[in-house]
C-alpha cells in the first residue's frame, strides 16, 4: 500500500494593500534617513553634502535590504513550520491507518522486540492468536512464546542471532499460548536497523499454520495410502479425467501395458486401446456427460486392449465414476483375460479331447461285440450266396423265386452290416456341437442299436415308455445317443450278476421346456457316499474304469442345455435321468 | 455458503513434545480441533472443557498421570470418552479402566490404531 506523501502548498498571491502594509516600515524608516539627510544637508560643505547623500542612499539600501531579506526568513520559517504540522499530522495518521492494518491482519501476529529480545510492540493479532494482551507482554521476554524444551536449548537467542547474521530468519515450529496449548507456528524475524545502522530490534510476523500443516500431512497419507494400493492391487488401475486424459496409472497397469506411468500421465486413454476403439473413446465420455446414459461405468464388460508394442489382448474393464470437488473422474480396473481365455481353451480342448478318448475307448469295449454282430450279417450274407451260387448251377426255373428271396435277404444282411459301420463311424467321429430338432424315441432306437449288442445274450430285456407330450428336444444328435449308450452299457454291466435284468429307459415331460429322459436299471444301485461323486471325472466304481463315462455324461448334458442325476429306482437299482431342451413343433430354429 | 458444521473438539495431553505434536497434527487433519497441553497442570486449567468430549491422556505426564488426571477432570464434571496413550496395550489396566479410560492406543500413535479407538 503506498501513502502519497505530503507537499508543500504553494503561497497564496498576497494582495497589494498587504504587501504595502509589510513594507510600511522599512518604507518609514528611509523616509526618515532621506530626512534625516536633507536636515543635515545644510550644515555641511558641498563636498561632505556629496558624502553625506552617499551614505545616506547606502543606508536607505542596506535597510531595504536587510527587510527584504527578514520577509523572506519570516516566509520560509512560516511555510517550515506549516510544513512539519502537516509532516507530523500526515505521520500520525500513517501509524494510525497502519496500526489499523497491523491489527486487522486475521491469523497473523505482528509484534516487536527490543535488541535484548523484550517485547517492545504487540499488535491486536498477536493477542488473537497467542492470547495475552499488549498490557500483559510489553517489556517481558519472548522466551514466554517458546515451549520449555526450546527455550532450555536457548532457541530464543539463537533465532534472534540467525535473524540478525542472515538478514531475516524464517522457521517452522511449535510456539505457545498463554493457555498452554501449543501450536506449529510459521516464524518470520527480521532485524530492525536504525538510519546509522544501529540495531533497534527485530519484527517477528507469526502464523498459525498447524491446520495447514495437518491437512497436507492428511492428504500426503492419503495419496500414499492410495498409491500402496494402486502398488499392490493385482489389477490394473487406470484414473482418467473428463477429457480422457490419464492422471494415474498403477504398477499393475505397468506391467500390463508396458508403459511406466511417467510416460502416460497426462496423455488420452485412446493409447491403450486399439486404433478403432481409441478413436470413439472421446466421443463415448462426451455421450455420457451430455445425456448422463451409462453404458459401461458401473458395470464390467470385455473389451480389447493395446500394448505398447502394439499387440492387442482381451480385458476386462469395470469403470467407476467419482467427483471430488467438482473435478470427475473415472477409475477403470482391468483385468487381463489372456491367460483365462487361454485356460478356458485348454480345457474345452481336455474336454474335447476326454471325449474322444472316451469314445475311442467305449468302441475299443465294444469292437469284439461289434465284430461278433458284423459276423452275423457278414456269415448269413456268404451263405446265402453260396446257396443262391449252388442254386443258379443247378439251373432250375423252379428256384428263381428262392433265389430272389435269398438274394433280398442278402442285400438286407449287407445294408444291417452298413449301417452298423455307419453308426460306429458316426459314433467315433469327433465333431462340434450340432444342435438339430430330434424325437427322443428315434434318438433312443438309434443308441440301442450300438448299446444294446449282445444284450438279449446276456439276459436283458429292454423296456420302452415314452410319454406322447414328451416333444422334440434340441440336441446334438450323436452326443446324446453317447449319453445314452453309455448309461444304457453301464446298465447292462451292473446288472451282469443280478438275477433280474430289466433295463427301462421311458421319456417324459419334465418342467416347463424341458424333456426328462430315464434309463433304470435293476441292478444293485449306488450306494449314497459314492453317488455323490458319480459325476465327477475319474471316479469310477468299475476296477478297470476310468471314471470318465459319467463326467462326460453331465459334460455333454449340460453343454446341450439340461442336467443329470442319480436317484435309486423302488425296488432297486438306480435311475439315471437327464432333461433336454423341448421345442414345440415348428419352433425349429 | 452453508455454514460449516462444528468440529469435535479433542483434548490432548502429552508430555513427550514429539509423540503429542504428531497426534495433534493427526487429529486436525482428521478435522477435528486439538487443544494440546504438555502437563496436567495446563490441561486442568482448559477453559473450554464442557465443549470437548473426547480425551487422549498419555499415561506419564510430567507432573502426573492419566488416570489421576481424568479423576480431576471428571471431578470437574467432565463427561466423555477417554483413550489412554500408552507404551503397551497391558497399560489399559483395570485401575485405568476404573477411572474411566475406554480404550488405548500405543505409542508411537499409527493413524489407523488411533482413527480405531476414535470410532469405537
Amino acid at each position: 500500500m503506498n501513502f502519497p506523501l505530503p507537499q508543500f502548498e504553494t503561497p497564496a498571491p498576497v494582495a497589494l494593500r498587504d504587501r504595502m502594509r509589510q513594507r510600511a516600515p522599512e518604507a518609514l524608516a528611509t523616509l526618515l534617513l532621506l530626512v534625516s539627510g536633507l536636515a543635515l544637508a545644510p550644515l555641511v560643505s558641498r563636498g561632505e553634502r556629496y558624502v553625506l547623500v552617499g551614505v545616506l542612499l547606502a543606508w536607505a539600501a542596506a535597510i531595504l535590504l536587510l527587510a527584504s531579506y527578514s520577509r523572506a526568513l519570516r516566509r520560509r520559517l512560516r511555510a517550515e513550520e506549516a510544513d512539519a504540522r502537516r509532516r507530523a499530522d500526515r505521520a500520525d495518521e500513517l501509524a494510525a491507518e497502519l496500526n489499523l492494518l497491523i491489527d486487522g491482519a486475521v491469523g497473523y501476529a505482528i509484534y516487536t522486540v527490543d535488541p535484548l529480545g523484550r517485547v517492545s510492540f504487540w499488535n491486536e493479532g498477536a493477542r488473537r492468536l497467542k492470547g495475552w494482551g499488549e498490557e500483559e507482554v510489553l517489556g517481558r521476554d519472548m522466551a514466554l512464546f517458546y515451549p520449555p524444551s526450546a527455550v532450555a536449548a536457548g532457541k530464543p537467542r539463537a533465532d534472534l542471532d540467525a535473524a540478525l547474521r542472515d538478514g531475516k530468519f524464517e522457521d517452522e515450529d511449535w510456539r505457545l499460548r498463554k493457555d498452554g496449548s501449543e501450536f506449529l507456528a510459521q516464524v518470520l524475524i527480521t532485524p530492525l536497523l536504525g538510519p546509522d545502522g544501529r540495531l533497534r530490534g527485530f519484527g517477528k510476523v507469526i502464523r498459525d499454520i498447524t491446520e495447514q500443516r495437518a491437512s497436507e500431512r492428511q492428504a500426503t497419507a492419503a495419496a500414499n495410502h492410495l498409491r500402496s494400493i494402486l502398488a499392490t492391487v493385482l489389477d490394473a488401475m487406470v484414473i482418467i479425467d473428463e477429457r480422457g486424459n490419464i492422471l494415474s496409472f498403477s504398477a499393475a497397469a505397468e506391467r500390463l501395458f508396458g508403459y511406466a506411468e511417467d510416460e502416460v500421465v497426462g496423455a488420452n486413454v485412446s493409447l491403450l486401446m486399439p486404433a478403432g476403439d481409441g478413436a470413439r473413446h472421446d466421443g463415448y465420455i462426451r455421450h455420457y456427460l451430455d445425456t448422463g446414459e451409462r453404458r459401461i461405468i458401473g458395470t464390467g464388460r470385455t473389451v480389447t486392449a493395446r500394448r505398447r508394442d502394439g499387440t492387442t489382448f482381451p480385458i476386462e474393464l469395470s469403470v467407476g465414476e467419482a467427483i471430488t470437488e467438482g473435478e470427475r473422474v473415472f477409475t477403470g480396473f482391468i483385468r487381463d483375460l489372456s491367460d483365462k481365455q487361454r485356460a478356458e481353451q485348454r480345457i474345452e480342448e481336455l474336454r474335447s479331447g476326454l471325449i474322444h478318448a472316451a469314445r475311442v475307448s467305449a468302441m475299443g469295449t465294444m469292437a469284439s461285440t461289434l465284430a461278433h454282430e458284423l459276423n452275423q450279417p457278414i456269415t448269413a450274407v456268404v451263405n446265402y450266396v453260396r446257396g443262391v451260387a449252388n442254386l443258379v448251377e443247378a439251373s432250375d426255373a423252379q428256384d428263381l423265386p428262392m433265389i430272389r428271396e435269398a438274394l433280398d435277404d442278402t442285400a438286407q444282411e449287407a445294408l444291417r452290416a452298413g449301417t452298423i459301420v455307419r453308426r460306429l463311424r458316426e459314433f467315433v467321429a469327433r465333431g462340434e456341437v450340432e444342435k438339430s430338432v430330434e424325437h427322443i424315441p428315434d434318438l433312443v432306437d438309434e443308441a440301442c442299436k450300438l448299446a444294446l449288442i449282445g444284450a438279449r445274450e446276456k439276459g436283458v430285456a429292454a423296456e420302452f415308455r415314452f410319454d406322447p407330450h414328451a416333444g422334440p428336444v434340441l440336441v446334438d444328435r450323436i452326443q446324446i445317443q453317447q449319453v445314452l449308450i453309455n448309461l444304457m452299457r453301464n446298465a447292462i454291466e451292473a446288472m451282469a450278476e443280478m438275477p433280474e435284468r430289466r433295463l427301462a429307459i421311458s421319456s417324459r415331460v419334465e418342467s416347463p421346456g424341458f424333456v426328462r429322459v430315464t434309463v433304470a436299471d435293476t441292478g444293485p444301485g449306488v450306494a449314497p457316499a459314492v453317488a455323490e461323486d458319480l459325476f465327477r471325472a475319474f471316479h469310477s466304481t468299475k476296477a478297470d474304469g476310468m471314471g470318465l463315462g459319467l463326467s462326460i455324461c453331465r459334460t455333454i448334458v449340460e453343454a446341450n442345455g439340461g442336467r443329470i442325476w442319480l436317484e435309486p429306482r423302488e425296488g432297486g437299482g438306480s435311475c439315471f435321468h437327464f432333461t433336454l431342451v423341448h421345442v414345440e413343433e415348428g419352433n425349429s430354429p | 455458503m452453508p455454514s460449516r458444521a462444528p468440529r469435535e473438539r479433542v483434548l490432548l495431553v502429552d508430555s513427550q513434545d514429539e509423540s503429542r505434536r504428531a497426534v495433534q497434527l493427526l487429529l486436525q487433519g482428521c478435522g477435528m480441533e486439538v487443544r494440546a497441553f504438555a502437563s496436567a497442570a495446563a490441561a486442568m486449567a482448559e477453559a473450554t472443557l464442557d465443549q470437548i468430549r473426547t480425551l487422549l491422556i498419555a499415561r506419564d505426564l510430567v507432573d502426573g498421570d492419566a488416570i489421576h488426571l481424568l479423576r480431576q477432570l471428571a471431578q470437574r464434571g467432565w463427561q466423555g470418552r477417554a483413550i489412554l496413550i500408552g507404551q503397551s496395550h497391558a497399560e489399559l489396566d483395570d485401575a485405568a479402566r476404573a477411572a474411566g479410560f475406554a480404550h488405548v492406543v500405543k505409542k508411537p500413535v499409527g493413524r489407523i490404531e488411533l482413527l480405531g479407538a476414535l470410532a469405537r
